[in-house]
């Protein structure tokens, strides 16, 4: 058959398919007939053809063979090449249809990125992805589709593994292998080239092990590897491949948060960082992973050398046990936390605080608390965040200082702030009269007469139940400025008083003033009149020689002011001074506009230099009259008639209040003040003679510049206002029921959702450490134990029980009555004592006259020995103790599957209650009458005693209840509150241990007793489930027994749980404990035991 | 050494012959020389409360130099300076016993010999006999002193059966703190209310400077600084401190300072770590006395 023959004929056959086919190969053979030699176009249209006859739909793939055929044969495709290129198609298209049209397509795109020789391997790629389903057949053509883009991004052979890994892949999951692949150009592009290739390594590993994260491991990767210095990139990966071969997933925290760590971190660290990893990950690769995702915590505490402190101690750790340096790094164990505090600048307040409140107190002889402005803020929302104030009686603080770099320096700033605010207390500025004369300055206010003066300050009906403040700030047009001055004025007084009895102070303020004005804004860019109030700011920090710019034509108002602060700064100047200096100072700045243009012209002063000339410290002791004249005759301030920027018609920007010094914190006299009243009111005496109505507080928040409403509430100016009077109102009169009475006025605890990590501390509960046995080492600040009210009853059960035990009561006040006589004793035989015992003196005579050597020891002396017991009875008021006590032995078993979800648990609990509620004797009633019979009991011998209940539920949620107090007298409350003893949630003791620990601990009885009366083991939410945890409680109550016993309080434990020897033995170790077999005989066994325990 | 006697390097009193050989230094601080005067003259025995270092000792030390001075110049305001009054000091403590203060037999060879006690002398020879911190004494001993403290004035020795008739210049002086002492350690009202009471408390702040500056012999200045830190640390009070800073303890810092001690490290020593061991109260008062010195 010659060439045209067989062309004839398979044209035909062509022909016979579908039309679309015999179109795009008539003009395929258009364009080749002049390229190819005839034997060549015969084999061309012979291999479509062949293609066509695959499948059932293969002629689709025949026509795109066609149409993409002639140009690539033109330039890109050797026709060499041709039949393999077609009969790899060939191959395709028997498999499916749509693989070889993606094929035929995507060739031109290849053809421009790899060689003609590379196609079979490029070819066999798509093969593999292919299995036979429709799934993958889809995977296999969108490798096709995509190959062009992935070819532009990494060679062949990377390829090759990419594709390997996608076929692990898909033969777990088609739709994730598919997900990666659609995912995979756009990743891949992001990243540097020559990045793939270990990323694809990592996906083959985590294909293999770990193949549900694939995905993840492919975005994560991409993204970690971006964030890493690129000569470490590679290691980086090869540890998460390295991670990837545990199981598990532990690989991905390292991907992620670790990576974020080392993005946190400057590059230049990376390489040291790493090998530090690398280190650590010999020994624990968890625990490497934790230090890499803390490390930009540690660094912005310490530098490096402070980071490779805490590593290397973190090693030790590690090295000697491997869940301690697990929580070591995690940063949640007492160790690591006490090193890194040592190795930062920062100071947190919790650490100072118990020192700079004693301070305070030393400083005011007051009893003023020291809160951090977190707790502050919350609970008055109309304080500032992070800035130090007073409500006159607290002292808020920030919650850390880290502003320098060395910690006695960050001390000091703390030091120097709550002088400043106690100095706020000790100098009185909240003590301003409107009466008092000012010490130095001649009085202005009454004759004030501001010409501006608004017509609606006339209140004159109201003027005694106002705040001397509020009065006083009255008499100023605009309030906001004259606040603004006060402020200055007054804080730069009590720097001046407080430079004047502490001496000792002088450096460390020096110091943090120029700090402080370091970091403030230059008064050159500001509008005039605010320019001049930075100015003055500037004035009351700095001394001579400093300089200050001032702008020429402000200067003589600047000298003015200059004048009035130093007349101010004589020794013993008060709040009135300061009040008077105001009055001054306002005249001469409210005269200056703020001119919006930045002033040009600035001169540097020596500040001892300004105010020194005659006329300015003239104005100090004038009248408002005269200054009024001396204004007239030009001494004030005047713009410079021929400076055209300044001129009249020169815009006004509205006047803002300055920054406030951050030493100096924030200033509220007129609320303090007004606060003060409230109290005074509220505190019972009621014929104070500055009684505040509501009336006066609302104008005060409507009206006073130290209250922004748009900050505390939303809504309409009248409507916030009265808000927040009776927000004020309620806030006050609950602080001074706290005070009054500390049993009552708490909320009942609310339930917050599980937290990891350290607590927060919050207003009204106390943080307490755990023990970590795993770790060996105490979780800071780990459980938080709120005293809640216990619900007071009637006295009927006390009463009751009395009656019921009356034979036992007589009987154990009889034997406690015995034990006060027992501790009179006559000691015989002494060397020295009282006097003379005569049987002894005489024996010895006699021995003496015998010859042979008589007993020196013939003295007596009684030996008073005086009880001084304290006691505090700790009642496990769990949900366990609503057990019937017959029904105890069977229903241990019930404990082990308490719900971990907090509803579940609720529904959980009222269940077991309603069970509970027959009419048989429970757990909780035999405490209960325990409790009676001992109260009876102990009130004969005198001793302190405390009881209290404890339960609660998780860490966030200890409740420590109060049935009598240690320092407490029995009144009829305690009966009670008895009958309020009810079961309650779960068994956290460590945490309550703790608590009762402190509580007796500084009680100054000889001997201290911690008795604890339970009904089986500790437990509670991620206490004591199963397996380890369940080691966890009985180990952190131990060691919770232990602090006890080193505080010099002995425990003893006392549980009904017959089972108890198993664990008893371990939670007390050697101290004494005592396993009931008989529940009902503890009303009876508890005085006796403690009557054993205290003689 | 020249001589080869031992050389006596101590000086010993009999109880009846110490009288204080100059005047001690004691600022008054209101009328309570003249009470005492007016007590003395009265024979009505002196209680005196007040907290610890604040010159209740120094203040009966004065009192007994000058007393004979003071009444002479009263009476005859030409008369040469009257001899001081012999002052007996008794500090009490829970075991002193009735023999310990007035006497007992002691075995001496084969025979027994009577002691007087030092209440006992002071009774005989008109001392004034100064029971400092009474209460710590037993109760069945501060007992024995009824029949002194009332117009009896007499001391009875139930061992020999004597009665010893106070001699007319005796006076009984105790004092008594009533701060730290436990509730069990109160005083009796019956022996209580034997006594006139004079409160004693740490001077003003002016006042006390005076005495630091005199007593420790630094400036003016300094003497204010530490009377300042006195008063803050007293304001500590019950709020981490059982006890103010004395004036005794302010004096001691002057005095370490006046011996060239930098006066931070002198009121570190003498003052914060006298006062507690507790580390953070120990770390506020030593804030307090950086920012008061420089």
């Amino acid at each position: 058959m010659t060439n045209e023959e067989s062309f004839a004929k398979i044209e035909s056959d062509v022909l016979n398919l579908p039309p679309a086919v015999g179109k795009e190969f008539n003009a395929g053979h258009e364009k080749l007939k002049t390229i190819l030699t005839e034997d060549e176009i015969v084999r061309w249209a012979a291999a479509g053809y062949a293609i066509a006859q695959q499948s059932f739909r293969s002629w689709e793939a025949a026509a795109e063979f066609y149409r993409v055929s002639p140009s690539l044969l033109q330039d890109q495709l050797p026709i060499d090449h041709m039949d393999s290129w077609s009969s790899f198609g060939r191959d395709l298209a028997s498999d499916s249809a749509t693989l070889a049209i993606a094929y035929f397509r995507t060739t031109p795109d290849i053809l421009k990125i790899i060689s003609p020789d590379d196609i079979p391997r490029w070819a066999t790629q798509g093969q593999r992805l292919y299995q036979g389903t429709w799934k993958s057949s889809a995977l296999s053509s969108h490798f096709f589709e995509n190959s062009a883009s992935f070819l532009a991004l990494m060679p062949l052979e990377t390829l090759e593994d990419f594709v390997s890994f996608l076929e692990v892949l898909s033969q777990k999951s088609h739709d994730l292998a598919e997900e990666c692949l659609s995912n995979s150009p756009q990743v891949f592009s992001e990243i540097a080239r020559d990045d793939i290739p270990p990323l694809i390594s990592l996906l083959q590993k985590a294909a293999g092990t770990n193949w549900k994260y694939a995905k993840e491991s492919l975005e994560s990767g991409a993204v970690a590897l971006q964030r890493i210095d690129p000569q470490f990139r590679i290691r980086f990966l090869q540890y998460a491949e390295e991670m990837i071969l545990l199981g598990g997933k532990h690989f991905l925290p390292l991907l992620n948060d670790g990576s974020r760590a080392l993005a946190a971190i400057p590059t230049t660290l990376h390489g040291e960082i790493l090998f530090m990893f690398d280190e650590l990950s010999q020994v624990s690769k968890p625990a490497a992973v934790d230090f890499l995702i803390k490390t930009p915590n540690v660094l912005s505490l310490a530098n490096m050398d402070g980071l490779d402190q805490w590593y290397q101690q973190g090693l030790e750790t590690l090295n000697e046990n491997e869940d301690a340096g697990i929580s070591y790094f995690k940063l949640e164990s007492s160790k690591g936390d006490e090193l890194l505090d040592a190795l930062s600048a920062r100071i947190e307040l919790t650490s100072v605080h118990s020192i700079l409140q004693m301070y305070g107190r030393a400083l005011t002889g007051e009893e003023i608390d020291i809160v951090s402005t977190k707790i502050a803020t919350q609970s008055l929302g109309w304080l500032p965040l992070d800035q130090a104030s007073t409500d006159g009686r607290s002292i808020n603080l920030p919650t850390e200082v880290s502003r320098f770099k060395d910690k006695e320096e960050n001390f000091s700033w703390y030091k120097v702030v709550s002088t400043h605010q106690v100095g706020h207390l000790e100098f009185e500025s909240f003590a301003f009269s409107f009466e008092r004369d000012a010490a130095h300055f001649p009085r202005w206010r009454d004759d004030m007469n501001f010409e501006t003066s608004s017509p609606e300050i006339e209140r004159e009906a109201q003027v005694t139940t106002m705040a001397d403040f509020q009065k006083y700030f009255d008499l100023f047009p605009d309030r906001q400025l004259a606040s603004d001055i006060f402020g200055i004025v007054e804080a730069a007084r009590i720097d001046q008083r407080i430079i004047e009895e502490y001496p000792g102070l002088r450096t460390a303020y020096d110091f943090i003033r120029q700090d402080a004005v370091a970091t403030r804004k230059s008064p050159d860019d500001m509008p005039l009149q605010e320019s001049i109030l930075e100015i003055l700011i500037r004035m009351t920090l700095l001394e001579s020689p400093e300089t200050i710019r001032v702008p020429t034509v402000a200067k003589a108002a600047v000298d003015r002011i200059a004048a009035v602060l130093i007349h101010l700064r004589q020794p013993g100047a008060q709040v009135e001074d300061s009040a008077e200096a105001t009055l001054r100072i306002y005249r001469i700045v409210s005269g200056i506009p703020n001119l919006d243009e930045p002033e040009t012209d600035w001169q540097d002063i020596d500040i001892g230099e300004l105010g020194q000339e005659g006329s300015a410290a003239d104005t100090v002791n004038t009248t408002p009259d005269e200054a009024e004249t001396a204004d007239e005759a030009g001494s004030s301030f005047q713009m410079v008639p021929n400076n055209d920027e300044n001129a009249d018609n020169g815009e006004e920007s509205e006047y803002e209040s300055p920054e406030t010094v951050d030493y100096r914190g924030d200033f509220k006299p007129e609320l303090v003040q007004v606060i003060a009243n409230l109290r005074e009111t509220s505190e019972g005496d009621e014929d104070a003679g500055a009684s505040i109505d509501p009336e006066a507080l609302r104008r005060l928040a409507e009206e006073s510049t130290e209250i922004n409403l748009e900050n505390v509430v939303d809504g309409a100016i009248d409507e916030s206002a009265g808000m927040f009077v009776s927000e004020l109102m309620s806030d006050i009169l609950n602080q001074s029921e706290e005070n009054s009475d500390t049993d009552s006025g708490r909320r009942p605890a609310q339930r917050k959702p599980e937290q990891e990590g350290p607590l927060e501390e919050e207003p009204g509960s106390v943080l307490y450490r755990e023990w970590d046995f795993k770790a060996n080492d105490y979780k800071p600040r780990w459980a938080r134990v709120r005293e809640v009210p216990v619900t007071e009853g009637t006295s009927e059960f006390y009463d009751r029980t009395q009656e019921h035990h009356a034979m036992l009561i007589t009987q154990i006040r009889r034997q406690f009555e015995m034990m006060v006589p027992e501790l009179h004793r006559k000691e015989k035989k002494l060397p020295d004592g009282e006097d003379i015992d005569i049987d002894l003196a005489v024996e010895s005579i006699i021995e003496r006259r015998a010859g042979s050597i008589p007993s020196e020891k013939i003295y007596w002396r009684r030996n008073k020995v005086q009880r001084d017991v304290a006691v505090i009875f700790l009642l496990d008021m769990s949900a366990s103790t609503a057990e019937a006590i017959d029904e105890k032995a069977r229903d241990d078993d019930e404990w082990k599957d308490i719900p971990d979800d907090p509803r579940e648990y609720l529904f959980w609990l009222r269940a077991r209650r309603e069970a509970a509620k027959r009419n048989y004797k429970r757990i909780i009633d035999i405490e209960r009458e325990s409790t009676v019979l001992l109260i009876r009991a102990l009130e004969t011998t005198g001793d302190m005693y405390g009881i209290h209940g404890f339960s609660g539920y998780g860490r966030e949620n200890v409740e420590f209840y109060t049935i009598k107090d240690i320092d407490e007298t029995f009144t009829n409350a305690v009966p009670q509150r008895i009958d309020g003893i009810s079961p309650l949630h779960a068994t956290r003791m460590g945490p309550a241990i703790r608590h009762a620990t402190s509580k007796l601990k500084d009680v100054p009885a000889k001997t201290k007793l911690l008795f604890l009366i339970s009904d089986g083991r500790p437990q509670d939410r991620g206490y004591s489930r199963e397996g380890v945890d369940k080691e966890y409680a009985v180990q952190d109550t131990h060691k919770a027994l232990l602090e006890a016993k080193t505080l010099g309080i002995t425990p003893f434990c006392l549980t009904v749980d017959r089972s108890g020897h198993d664990y008893m033995k371990e939670m007390c170790g050697d101290m004494a404990y005592e396993v009931l077999e008989d529940v009902a005989s503890l009303p009876e066994r508890l005085p006796q035991l403690y009557r054993s325990l205290t003689v | 050494m020249t001589s080869d006697k031992t050389n006596i390097s101590y000086q010993a009193h009999i109880v009846e012959e110490y009288r204080s050989e100059e005047s001690p230094y004691y600022l008054p601080v209101k009328d309570e020389i003249d009470i005492f005067h007016a007590a003395y003259q009265q024979k009505i025995p002196v209680l005196l409360k007040g907290p610890t270092g604040c010159g209740k000792t120094r203040f009966v030390e004065y009192m007994a130099h000058n007393m004979n001075r003071a009444l002479i110049e009263k009476e005859t305001p030409s008369a040469d300076e009257g001899a001081a009054l012999p002052l007996v000091t008794i500090a009490c403590h829970e075991d002193l016993t009735s023999s310990d203060l007035v006497g007992r037999y002691l075995l001496e060879g084969e025979e027994t010999v009577w002691m007087d006690g030092p209440l006992t002398r002071a009774v005989k020879v008109g001392a004034i006999c100064y029971l400092d911190e009474v209460v710590e004494a037993r109760k069945d001993t501060t007992v024995l002193i009824h029949p002194l403290t009332d117009h009896r004035r007499i001391l009875p020795i139930e061992k020999r059966g004597e009665l010893i008739e106070a001699d007319d210049s005796f006076l009984l002086v105790v004092s008594y703190n009533p701060g730290y002492q436990s509730a069990l350690k109160d005083m009796k009202q019956s022996t209580r209310q034997r006594f006139i009471s004079m409160e004693f408390d740490y001077p003003p702040v002016d006042l006390e400077a005076d005495v630091i500056a005199h007593e420790s012999g630094v400036d003016d200045a300094t003497a204010n600084k530490l009377a300042t830190l006195g008063e803050k640390a007293r304001n500590l009070k019950e709020h981490g401190l059982q006890e103010g800073a004395s004036t005794r303890l302010l004096i001691y810092a002057g005095k370490l300072i006046e011996k060239g001690i930098p006066a931070r490290r002198a009121c570190e020593s003498a003052v914060v770590y006298s006062l507690t061991d507790d580390a953070v109260v120990q770390r506020s008062l030593n804030e307090v006395v950086t920012s008061i010195f420089e």
